[in-house]
């Protein structure tokens, strides 16, 4: 009960965060500092390999960051819809989900890129790291499909279960090159025998740039399943 | 600039843009959709 109370003061706090303009402006003023750092601080030098698509790693890691985040919320909000049936919750885990798919797909995608210049491979099937984030990419991609063959039909419950157990693929796929020998992917934080060269104040904008962006769509994306709400519960009450 | 890179950073722009701009049209239909219902 007290759990319910503090939850109930962070959303409280935390939902008109999500639809104010500060973070929109956030988002747009953070994202054109990190492309000027991008562009203009960092190194095209990492692992010793000196190209100039290295620099699609600040938006690969932060996009990976930030992907690994939001599938966190549709988890929180798969198991608080769960507990406490608050329809928020149901649509915080939907928006989380769908606005993290997109995030994760960008991840593998910059990230095959990235690949192409620092181990002269778009994919490797040996890379553990690769193909588990590869295996978090379709688990989401189910729980979508999941969640749109269910939603409407009082069956938001399966998404939700859905939501909860699919996410243990997350940190699998974070912990994989800890867990497993990895072949192409190092494990670089806390590990001083690996230098990525990366700058930590472009990282940290980027990261900041791209969470800002996705708080920012994540805000759009409950609301417009409130105003569907709104408008299905108005012609209900219409008969139409 | 590095062709691969302004590929990735294009597609990035354009991906994230395409499904901003199409929440933002979605939401508005729905919005107008909900003043048509209560008017």
């Amino acid at each position: 009960m007290r759990f319910g109370r503090l939850l109930a003061k962070v959303v409280g706090v935390l939902h008109p965060l999500l639809y104010s303009r500060a973070v929109a402006w956030g988002a747009l003023v953070s994202g054109v500092a990190s492309f000027g750092l991008v562009f203009g601080v960092a190194s095209d030098t990492m692992y010793g390999i000196e190209h100039g698509a290295n620099l699609i790693a600040y938006w690969h890691i932060s996009m990976a960051w930030v992907g690994a985040v939001a599938l966190g919320a549709t988890f929180v909000g798969s198991a608080l819809y769960l507990h406490y049936r608050g329809q928020f919750w149901n649509h915080l885990a939907h928006s989380a989900g769908e606005v993290g798919f997109l995030f994760v797909s960008l991840t593998l995608l910059t990230g095959s890129m990235w690949g192409r210049v620092v181990w002269n491979s778009w994919w490797e099937w040996t890379d553990v790291r690769l193909v588990t984030f590869l295996v978090v990419w379709f688990v989401y991609a189910g729980y979508l499909f999941v969640y749109a063959s269910t939603a409407g039909s009082g069956g938001e419950r399966y998404a939700a279960v859905y939501g909860v157990v699919g996410f243990v693929t997350v940190p699998l796929s974070y912990l994989s090159t800890r867990l497993w020998v990895p072949t192409f992917h190092e494990t670089t934080i806390a590990n001083p025998g690996v230098s990525a060269n990366i700058d930590p104040l472009t990282l940290v904008v980027s990261v900041v740039a791209a969470t800002l962006l996705y708080l920012y769509l994540l805000g759009l994306r409950i609301r417009l399943h409130r105003v569907e709400e709104k408008v299905l519960t108005h012609k209900t009450a219409g008969g139409g | 600039m590095e062709p691969l890179l302004l590929a990735g950073y294009t597609t990035l722009f354009l991906v994230l843009f395409a499904y901003l701009f199409r929440l933002q049209r979605r939401l508005a239909a729905v919005e107008r959709s909900l003043d048509d219902l209560r008017g």
